[in-house]
Order: structure tokens, then sequence, then C-alpha cells
């Protein structure tokens, strides 16, 4: 009898929450440098937030799947501008494409196991969107992935507004970053953040251990 | 059964003349020499790559571009049938996009004339193909971005590396030109410049042809890419070289 | 259900149940100042009984190329060969030696595209003209370069002991007890590693040396070598060589393995 065939029924080495804003003078994203082995905190250092073309992408789920989805973005951007045709995709455009190879890839029911974050510029405004493994998309001036649609999103609507500029916006995120470091098993404390101008220039920062983190509650806890 | 050069064997690659010729090959090199000039130059950390575009008709706004890049650091020139050109380019870069995916690095220069020379000689050994009328210069840089490279590869399959090559209409004169070049320490704003003069030097003036220049180059201010000349230093090097044929013809 | 430390030791476990055969294995490498050290235990096993108790689980890539399989021993070998064959043909028409990270990736690839299939775990080290690398290719197949990497089913207990003790710019005798001591750890802590422990030895002159480490050190307190042991654990200059090691040819002859056997013979 023929075995039945089997997928990717749950990834491996994952990534964590990713959460993005746009400011404006463009987009911030954020995420910690940690990959998942289970429950093994098993690579420390890897960047997760990647620029290609005219975006920056970061995700969380499965990592070799996001590998992949970097190769094949990468490799679409180079040849459209191989051409020298001044033809370049725009974020909104590759966005688009992605949603429809991740949607694809569930169609053949192996999906791609991420939830991936794309930032750029359409139209001289920020572009922040947002793709998760059944190909469900939208776009948003916040996002956040993994843990952080529970514990960043309400926080990134409650205090975002669309004149910020990048020092606020760093300081939202990095209120974020720190909830999720209390309340997520599987983050580090080693943060990255990087950013896209509106004129798609982009900077990724060094990884950085968030600062301010608050523990003095414990003291206030007595035993009865 | 025909007559004239060939006495019925130069109907197909397929078969041999009976003094042990292709003559299907042959022919095929002689579209080469039907078109416009093409050359290639390998100076001091820099390829230049540039070809001479006749003008087809007075209407034409603007010739479409014959120098194609295949990947980030390698790009292609060449001379001969225009359509046959396109296909051998996007032949190559099909050929630098698998060996990506396979390899996961940037494809060699060599390897990848290696490999074009292979699938032009396939075409000359049966009756089913037509030889490419093409001779595709290579030029670029490898991966760890040390050294320039420049290839060539004619309807034969024949592949060869240079310091400098010509192909085309005129590509005898253009060799001389390049032999009296000092390549080894030829800086790449200059290579444009002396690119954009033998081209300038060596088109047939007889037929009096318009034409138009299209120069691309690889070195350290592209980042070692393979991309066209700025318009700037192109009209510059363009000026520069009419001025040196005004001199050359007053003198 | 029984809950694992690792997605590794889970695996493990349902092949084992499955009876298939597997290298639940030790398995490192490490980046010294001039090179990278690779190794393994020798031991496979099929459930609780030891099948080849001499299984030599670095397989040679290139000549200056090795690759730390863990996992199912069919899959990890097929891999392997085959990545073998492709980098001989791509050196080949490279005229040059292949890089580490090709090597890797091309292992990668392949097991990212059978990731459903099979069930591999590698450590790819190797030496090319930009110096030494490792690139680890675990259980879903991403490829990520460390300058130290570890695996198998017993490395999930010497994480604390690598990320204490490992330091960067190592000398080579250095990195080898810093190898040795580690999996002499792992292989006795983990029931599905033991055996002997085997290395490979890459330097930048693409020199390939490999090693036999018969009696590995023991670090248990109860033990009558207790000294011996915190002696090589705290003392890495007198030379870790100690006559227990022994040389092997520089190209060990390996049985050539139809595809899918259960181990290599030494």
């Amino acid at each position: 009898m023929d075995a039945p065939i089997t997928r990717t029924l749950e990834p491996i080495n994952t990534g964590t929450s990713v959460v993005g804003i746009t400011y404006k003078d463009g987009v911030l994203i954020a995420s910690d440098t940690l990959v998942s082995y289970g429950s093994l905190s098993r690579f420390r250092s890897i960047q997760r937030l990647v620029s290609i073309g005219p975006c920056l992408i970061g995700a969380s789920g499965d990592y070799s799947d996001f590998q992949h989805i970097t190769d094949l973005l990468t490799q679409k951007v180079d040849e459209a501008s191989f051409h020298q045709d001044g033809f370049q995709y725009t974020a909104p455009e590759l966005f688009e494409y992605l949603c429809r190879v991740m949607y694809e890839r569930r169609s053949k029911v192996n999906p791609y196991w991420n939830r991936v974050v794309m930032a750029g510029s359409k139209q001289g405004k920020p572009f922040l969107g947002c793709v998760d493994l059944y190909g469900t998309h939208y776009a948003s001036p916040t996002v956040a992935t993994g843990y952080g649609e529970q514990l960043a999103q309400p926080i990134l609507r409650k205090e975002w507004h669309p004149d910020m500029s990048l020092e606020e916006a760093h300081a939202l995120l990095e209120k974020c970053m720190r909830v999720l470091l209390y309340r997520d098993c599987y983050t580090i404390n080693k943060v990255q953040f990087a950013r896209i101008g509106l004129d798609g220039q982009t900077t990724i920062e060094p990884p950085a251990p968030l600062t301010g983190t608050r523990w003095e509650a414990p003291l206030t806890i007595t035993l009865p | 059964m025909s007559h004239g050069l060939g006495s019925g064997y130069d109907l197909s690659a397929g078969t041999y003349s009976q003094d042990g010729r292709v003559f299907q090959v042959e022919y095929a090199a002689k579209a080469v020499e039907n078109s416009g000039n093409a050359i290639g130059i390998r100076g001091r950390d820099c390829v230049v790559l540039g070809v001479d575009k006749p003008r087809v008709s007075e209407m034409l706004v603007r010739a479409a571009p014959k120098n194609a890049t295949l990947s980030q650091n390698i790009g292609m020139t060449s001379a001969g049938l225009v359509a046959d050109c396109r296909t051998l380019a996007n032949w190559c870069r099909e050929e630098c996009r698998s060996y990506k995916n396979q390899y996961h690095t940037e494809i060699p220069v060599r390897v990848l004339s290696e490999r074009l020379s292979l699938e032009m000689q396939e075409h000359t050994t049966t009756s089913y193909y037509r030889p490419y009328g093409a001779t595709v210069i290579l030029g670029g840089f490898d991966e760890d971005h040390t050294k320039p490279q420049l290839f060539m590869v004619e309807p034969s399959g024949k592949s060869f590396g240079y310091r400098a090559c010509s192909c085309g209409m005129n590509q005898s004169p253009a060799r001389t030109e390049l032999e009296k070049l000092d390549l080894p320490n030829l800086g790449a704003e200059e290579a444009v410049m002396t690119v954009a003069r033998i081209l300038h030097q060596i088109h047939d003036e007889s037929k009096n042809l318009a034409f138009e220049l299209e120069l691309s180059w690889a070195c350290a201010a592209t980042g070692f890419r393979h991309v066209p000349v700025p318009p700037e230093l192109l009209a510059r090097a363009e000026e520069a070289a009419k001025r040196f044929l005004e001199e050359r013809d007053h003198a | 259900m029984q809950a694992f430390a690792t997605p590794e030791q889970a695996f493990h476990e349902a092949l084992k149940a499955k009876g298939g055969v597997d290298l639940g294995t030790s398995i490192m490498a490490c980046r010294f100042n001039g090179g990278v050290v690779c190794g393994s235990d020798s031991r496979t096993s099929t459930g609780s009984y030891v099948a080849n108790r001499i299984t030599d689980k670095l397989t040679q890539l290139t000549p200056n190329i090795y690759v730390c399989r863990s996992g199912s021993s069919a899959d990890t070998q097929i891999l392997s060969d085959y990545v073998r064959y492709f980098l001989e043909m791509h050196s080949l028409e490279l005229d040059n030696r292949c890089s580490v990270y090709t090597a890797a990736h091309m292992l990668g690839d392949l097991a990212y595209q059978y990731k459903e299939q099979m069930q591999t775990s590698f450590l790819v080290a190797g030496v090319d003209s930009t110096g030494p690398h490792i690139f680890c290719v675990p259980l879903g197949s991403p490829v990520i370069e460390e300058p130290w990497s570890i695996g198998g089913s017993g490395s999930s207990y010497i994480y604390g002991h690598c990320d204490a003790t490992y330091r960067e710019n190592m000398t080579q005798d250095e990195c080898i007890q810093f190898v040795t001591n580690a999996l002499s750890l792992a292989m006795q802590r983990d029931g599905s590693s033991g055996g002997v422990i085997r290395l490979a030895v890459m330097t930048n002159d693409f020199k390939v040396e490999r090693r036999l480490i018969t009696d590995p050190p023991s670090f248990s307190r109860a033990s009558t070598a207790c000294k011996t042991a915190r002696r090589r654990l705290g003392l890495l200059s007198p030379p870790a060589l100690s006559p227990s090691l022994v040389f092997l040819p520089r190209f060990p002859l390996f049985v050539v393995s139809a595809p899918g056997r259960a181990a290599r013979s030494p």
C-alpha cells in the first residue's frame, strides 16, 4: 500500500515575532536575531531582516523557508535589473508577487511556513504589508507577527500616529520588543532594527540588547 | 546540385565538403562580418564592451540595446544577426541563473564562455540546426572581483580569453588599433574613451551610414557590476572620438 | 506523549520506534586560527542495539571539505554521495577547489527538497581559498554558517559546556582538545552515542589529517580516571596528543558502500 504523502507538519527552525510600523519618512521594522530549534535557542545571531531591491523583508516561522523566499525574491529583482530598461519592481508589486507565491504553496498543501512582513514605499508614501502561510495578506501602518500579533499589535494600534518621527517610532518598537522579551519564551535579548526610507534607502542597524527592561516587580511580591 | 563556392556541400552543417570543411559554419562567420562592430577591452581592473549600431531608419528614435547584462558581474556584446545575438543573450542569462541556483555562487566568466561555446558548437554538427550567425564577447568579473575577464566565442564554437578583442565588419582594422594599446595599464575611463575612439575610427565611411554607439563596463566604480556607461561619460567619449577624427583628417 | 528537548531527539526516538538504522549521534566542528576540526562518535544503532561500533560519520566530500552526518544513515549517506559526485564535477569545471559555501548549499538544497521524506542533519566543515568555514544544515535544512557547531542527539547535553569553553582564535591543539572534550561529554550522557572519537583536521594549507581517539577522556567524578580527566579539562598545553591518538592515512580508503547500506567501515 502506498504511504500517504506527508508535508511539513510543523516548522523546525523557527524565528519569532517581527514588528513594523510606518513613520513619516518611511518604515521601521524590528525582530530579534534568534532562530530556535524546537525549544532550544539554537542559532542566536541570525539576521532575520533582509533588504531585497526596493523593499525590506522580515519573517517569523520556518527559517529554511524564509531563506528560500529571500532567494526567490532576490532572483526576481536581479533578473528585472539585468534588462537595464529602467524598470524596477516597487515594494507593493513585489508584495503582490509574494502573496501569489504563498497562496500557490498553500494550495498545493505545502505552504512556506512563514508570516512575512514587507516594507517599502508606494507613490511617495510608506508601504507596509504582511502575508501569512495561507496567502492571507493586508497592508497596514502597524504590523506584527507571531506573539507580536497578540502582545505588540494592541500597543502599536494605541500609540501609533501617522506623523511619527524616526525617534518616536524607534521608541515605540523598543517598547513592544521589551514586552515580547518579557512574555515570549522563544526570544532573546538581541534585537535588530531596520528601516527603509521613502527614497528606498535601506539601513539595517547592528543587533544590540534592549535596555530599560524592568525586573523590580518580583521584589514587591511577598509570600503569604 | 547548386553551383558556386560550396559545390553542393554547403547546404547543411551536417555534411563536410570533400576537402574537410563545413561551409555552413564559414557562412555563419560571414554573417558576423556583414554586421556592425563589437569590441571588448580588458584594462587595469576593468572591462569595457562597445558596439556600433547602424541607424537603419531615419525615423528610428533610438536603437534597442545590444549589450546585455547576463548576471550581476557579467555582460556581453556581440556582432552578427541581431536575433541570434538576443537568443544567445537569453541563453546565457538562463545559464547564469541555473548555475547560481545550483552552486549558490555567480558563474565564472570562463565557465560561461565554455558552456556557451559548447552550445554554439552543437549547432555546427547536425543538419537540423543552422549555426548561430553571431560572435559573442563576454566580459566581467568573477565573484571574488580580483581580475577582469574577457572571452570571445565564435560561431564555430571556438572560445578564447583575450586582453582585447573585436568582431564584425571591420574586425581586422580594429584589432590593429587594439594591438597598439598598453592594455594592462589602461584605466576604466581611459578604456571607455579608447573603445569609443576605435569604433569611430574603424567605421566604414564609404557606406555613409549614421550609427549609434553603445558602451557598457564593469569596474571598481560600478561595484564590479556590468552596467551601461553613464550617458555623461558616453557623450564625453564620443565627443573626444569625433575630435580625434577631425584632427586626424586635418593632419 | 514524551517531551523532547530538541526536534532531533524527537525524530531520533520516532526513527528508533520504526526500527530504522540511525545515527543517534554526537558530531561537532570548530574553527581554529589556521583551519577547522570536525569530529564524531562512532556508534550506529538500530533501536537499542549497536549495529556498528566503529562507524565513520565523517565523510570526505572533496579533498578540502568534510561533512559530519547525523540522522538516518541511509538518508545521509545517499545525500553525501550525491553531493560528493556533484562537487567532483563542479571542481573539474572550475579547475579549482570547491568552496565550502557551495558544498553546504548543495547539500542544503537536496535536504530541503526531500525534507518530508528524509531525516538528515549535517555539519559541513572545510577550508577553501577564503579560509576555514563551518556550515550547519540541521533538520528542516536551513544553511547557517557558524564558528563552531554541534549536532546529533548527544549535542543537547553539551550546549552549556561548549558555550562556556569556546574561545575565538584557538590554536590547533586547543581546538582538538575542545572538540575531544565536548564529544566525550556528549558520549557519556547520550545512550545513542558512544565508541571512539574520530577527528578530521583540515588546515589552511589544504592538508587533511584523520585521527582516532580510542580512549576518550572520562569526566565522571566516581571514575578512577578523575585526575586524568581534570588535567585534560583544565590544562590545554602539555600537548594533548597522548599515545592513544592513532594516526590514520591522510585519505583513508573507505569500503565503497552501496546506497542505503547501514554504515561504513573504516
